[in-house]
């Protein structure tokens, strides 16, 4: 040391080079750099980069950058074996989690996985191995769960949604074509009505009482931001009608009590207008809304509405759609796919009146021309599209082309 | 955005002043730095400096560094105004877990951060000086630009290109240092690899896929 301390000469390009060439490389960076490179990482990568050396290893498959993690991309690969000998291992801290489209996870590795006690979100959508035991797993050790998702899990059926109803804190619930009846999803909600903020019950074949849990929802959870009741089963006009404190045929309904529903929650509400001050989104699709309806219903709960889905409601009216415009200044995407009521001078209306919206969907809408569409395209350019997927008016014969 | 007002007033009497480089280059920097790094506005709060003759010494940072930091900040004064609010924040159909955009870097980014080499290190220094400063855009440009050289390399790709070292267990960086200077840690040494090897078998993403 002392003898090159003393040669100036191998002093002087040391400092130079100190100057021009950093000593800084990817391996000694420290840890809260590599770790905000990692998070832009998509999984694939972050454990490619990781095996390069063992520094890189410790630094970028800590657990920390484990706290959420989505298997989906890998679902064809993902096996027992790397849950257990890998994913188990670095997840200790996971709060946010998809195993969607994955294919038999065994119990064992997933109840290991989720033995953290600190899950947030569970994505399970097209999770076909799901059953009864998985979700008791769910149920005991997921406590703080708020997000569930269990789209298109096919296998669970009738009661094995039972134990769902030990989970409070549920923020959203997904059960999109899915077989919950309202035995096992009238409990979920009584327990998480105080914060539920996202329900989706689209195309749940399997769903009776429909009304009544539609009426619970909409009375009782006020945090409620988007509802999806896309192909809902079982949803009547008085079930619609109570939404908004009307009812038709109060006879039909003493005639078919509902079985063995408890009313604790529900009891005088039946005539009470509804009023969801935070309502975004809400997909009627294929629901059959009686006219007028939605006329009542925005004037209460429009106020927030960004997306409105009223797809193949054929009854909805010009009325409804003037309502639309006067009540929803915040609406970003109306659909109201085959009407054959609604005419060009409400949807002018609402094109005049929401300066929000972004898309909307005529088709199939044989009231409104295409040469008015194509006039609106350019009057209205903050609205961004205007679809019209088949115009009856025009060219009868091409009506195949639509699935050429 | 009423307390940053407040803030502002602090230091606005001199709109600009001195920091010196660990190479003792001396740079002005006016409010567009001064907004974007944190760093520098919490030490201006709390320094309260009257004298803005007297150069606020940066002692991590080349002189290089700082000037491409404030060059860039320059380009950059007006983006403040415009924060990214969690747009998605509503959007309950989006997985809350996707890994974060790295391919929204801006052409003048992009052309300003290619100046930065990793052969050189500088690309490594430029982070580290934007990390130091807390500029959080610059930060993220430079985090980014690494991302996406990583993304879809395998390994020896990613070795190759960042020249590190392959270290098989118990050599290369990871060895205990101690296990040098004393036999009694030399014992210690061996547990530690062992250890080691049996925690940090080099992982293989085919693990995911096989």
């Amino acid at each position: 040391m002392s003898q090159k301390l003393a040669n100036d000469d191998t002093i002087i390009p040391l400092t130079e080079t100190t100057e021009e060439y950093s000593s800084l490389t990817l391996n000694n960076l420290p840890f809260d750099i590599l770790f905000t490179i990692c998070t832009y990482l998509d999984l694939r990568s972050l454990v490619r980069l990781s095996s390069t050396c063992r520094y890189l290893y410790d630094k970028c498959l800590h657990p920390l950058q484990f706290q959420t993690l989505n298997l989906q991309p890998y679902w064809y690969g993902i096996t027992n074996y790397s849950i257990d000998n890998f994913f188990s291992l670095k997840c200790t801290q996971i709060k946010y989690l998809s195993l969607a489209w994955t294919k038999s996870i065994h119990l064992k590795s997933f109840t290991q996985l989720l033995n953290t006690q600190k899950l947030i979100q569970l994505n399970l959508a097209c999770c076909q191995y799901i059953n009864r035991a998985y979700i008791d797993v769910i149920s005991k050790q997921c406590q703080q769960l708020e997000i569930i998702n269990l789209e298109n899990c096919f296998s669970l059926i009738s009661d094995d949604f039972i134990a769902l109803k030990n989970l409070k804190n549920l923020k959203s619930i997904n059960f999109y074509r899915t077989k919950i009846d309202h035995r096992t999803l009238i409990p979920l909600i009584k327990n998480n009505y105080l914060h539920l903020e996202y329900v989706n019950l689209g195309a749940c074949q399997q769903l009776s009482e429909t009304d009544y849990i539609v009426k619970l929802l909409f009375s009782k959870c006020l945090q409620l931001k988007a509802l999806d009741l896309w192909r809902a089963h079982g949803l009547s006009q008085n079930g619609f009608l109570s939404i908004i404190g009307e009812r038709v045929n109060v006879d039909e309904e003493k005639q078919n009590p509902h079985d063995g529903i408890t009313d604790e929650l529900l009891n005088n509400l039946t005539t009470t207008v509804c009023c969801l001050e935070n309502l975004k989104e809400l997909d009627f699709g294929w629901c059959d809304l009686p006219p007028n309806f939605i006329q009542k219903f925005v004037k209460n709960c429009g106020k927030s509405l960004m997306k409105l889905f009223l797809t193949a409601c054929r009854r909805i009216t010009n009325d409804d759609m003037i309502a639309i415009g006067e009540y929803c200044p915040q609406l970003k995407q109306l659909d109201i796919l085959g009407s054959r009521i609604i005419n060009e001078e409400s949807i002018h209306l609402v094109l005049k009146k929401c300066t929000n919206l972004e898309f909307l969907d005529l088709s199939f809408c044989d009231k409104i021309e295409s040469k008015t569409i194509d006039m609106w395209n350019k009057m209205y350019k903050q609205c961004k599209s205007i679809k019209r997927s088949y115009s009856p008016r025009d060219q009868i014969d091409d009506i195949y082309t639509e699935f050429a | 955005m009423a307390t940053n007002v407040e803030e502002t007033y602090l230091y606005s009497s001199p709109t600009t002043f001195k920091v010196s480089s660990k190479d003792g280059e001396i740079f002005d920097i006016d409010d567009s730095f001064i907004n974007q790094s944190k760093t520098i506005k919490n030490m201006l709060n709390v320094l309260d400096i009257a004298d803005n003759h007297m150069p606020i010494p940066l002692q991590n940072i080349k002189g290089t560094m700082l000037n491409a930091a404030i060059v860039f900040c320059k380009y950059h004064k007006n983006d403040l105004l415009s924060i990214p609010d969690d747009e998605d924040e509503d959007d309950f159909e989006r997985d809350a877990y996707e890994p974060r955009r790295s391919d929204d870097i801006s052409e003048w980014d992009k052309e300003f951060i290619k100046q930065f080499t990793v052969e050189e290190g500088t690309l490594f220094d430029i982070i580290m000086a934007a990390n130091y400063l807390d500029i959080k855009a610059l930060l993220a440009v430079g985090c980014k630009t690494i991302a996406n050289m990583v993304r879809g390399k395998n390994s020896d790709q990613v070795r190759q290109m960042f020249n590190i070292s392959y270290d098989p267990p118990g050599e290369g960086l990871n060895t205990p240092r101690n296990s040098v200077t004393s036999k009694e840690s030399g014992d210690n040494q061996l547990l530690t690899t062992q250890e080691k090897e049996s925690r940090c078998k080099t992982p293989s993403p085919e693990l995911m896929y096989d």
